[in-house]
């Protein structure tokens, strides 16, 4: 999957599950903020990722993910892992 | 305390004696001091025991003199399943036997490999009794904590007891680690136990009527359970007897279900064990505040 392609398919599965308008979903903002997520809209997004993506998260992965740009990177990295998947 | 603050009552203190008294003279002599010490507590602590009486005397419509004695009784097998859970960690399981309602539920979980919810309360003592439900089940089990207690108290218990809890406990947090702990225990057919009886203040929470009057419970435990979709058991743990416990699995839930419909059947189940065991109804506080 190319990292266009996680671009449109996050944008897809987040538009759809946490009602939000697509353009606002852009790289360089905070996800957390965007998407007004409280702790139990975490189960959402741990089941649409695992559900469009097909791997499973760890807490190490979100580490690092504030923006939407981090999350697509993270994206990219659990993909190219398939040990991990 | 007309809420529930999120914190567990007690002092380091009041675990030393017991420590003391469980490990010099028996689990037998530890309740006798308890009997003093939840006398005391029966006498002095103000607002928690009128929240508890009126739930006695609405819920359950019993006099002021029949919940009194409920609430002393509640007072006492409280202070029962403190000293159980402070003997277990020291080592001394063997002194206590488990009986086991509804086990071929919790076998049925682990078979269906999706891992399991066991859906539990501040009802008895779900720690002893789920330590010792370690014995039967060979899944790993789960339990998903408050930090409720203080650090200065669980430094100690762990220092002086040796830790021996058979969990493996996941923290709460205001993050999604916990979420994401959850999934892959399930994904691994591990099993997790909850409480979803309370709720803290900005939590999100869902109305359900229990004992005729309109009471907030968590929707966290039935949202995790319903988007997992893992199959469910209400289990509670009540002390029967000095040394045993009683515990109950519910038929598993294993169709798609919305949280609140799920929070509505654990409801309905809760009332049922409420009504058996008034006594171990340890919620101090007004459990129908909004």
């Amino acid at each position: 999957m190319t990292r266009e392609q996680i671009v449109e398919t996050t944008k897809n599965f987040l538009s759809d599950e946490f009602e939000i308008d697509r353009t606002l979903i852009e790289g360089d903002k905070n996800l957390k903020d965007t998407l007004q997520l409280d702790s139990l809209d975490y189960v959402d997004l741990v089941v649409v990722i695992e559900e469009n993506f097909g791997f499973k998260t760890t807490a190490e992965d979100f580490k690092e993910v504030a923006t939407f740009d981090d999350f697509y990177s993270m994206v990219e990295r659990k993909l190219a892992t398939p040990v991990e998947k | 305390m007309s809420k529930w603050d999120g914190k567990s009552r007690g002092t380091v203190l009041g675990y030393k004696i017991f420590v003391f008294f469980i490990r010099t003279c028996g689990i037998g002599a530890a309740y006798f001091i308890l009997r003093i010490v939840s006398f005391y507590y029966f006498l002095f602590v103000g607002k928690s025991k009128q929240h508890i009486l009126d739930f006695y005397m609405q819920a359950l419509q019993v006099s002021r003199i029949q919940a009194q004695a409920l609430l002393r009784k509640s007072f006492y097998v409280f202070g029962q399943t403190l000293i159980d859970r402070t003997a277990f960690l020291m080592g001394r399981e063997k002194e206590y036997t488990l009986t086991v309602n509804g086990e071929e539920h919790l076998l049925q979980m682990q078979t269906l490999g999706r891992g399991g919810m066991m859906l539990s309360a501040h009802l008895g003592n779900w720690e002893t009794a789920g330590n010792m439900l370690k014995r039967r089940v060979s899944s790993t089990i789960n339990v998903i904590m408050l930090e409720a207690e203080e650090a200065n108290i669980k430094q100690y218990l762990d220092s002086s007891t040796g830790g021996g809890s058979h969990f493996k406990i996941i923290a709460i947090k205001n993050d999604l680690s916990h979420i994401i702990k959850i999934n892959n225990a399930l994904s691994n057919n591990e099993l997790i136990a909850m409480h979803a009886d309370r709720t803290k203040e900005g939590s999100k929470s869902v109305e359900v009527e229990f004992f005729g009057r309109k009471a907030r419970f968590p929707l966290g435990p039935f949202i995790i359970a319903s988007k997992f979709n893992a199959p469910i058991s209400f289990v509670y743990a009540v002390k029967a007897g000095n040394r045993n416990y009683d515990l109950f699995a519910t038929p598993l839930i294993t169709t798609k279900m919305k949280p609140e419909e799920i929070a509505v059947l654990y409801v309905k189940e809760l009332e049922k064990k409420v009504r058996l065991h008034p006594e171990q109804w340890f919620n101090y506080y007004d459990f129908y505040a909004q």
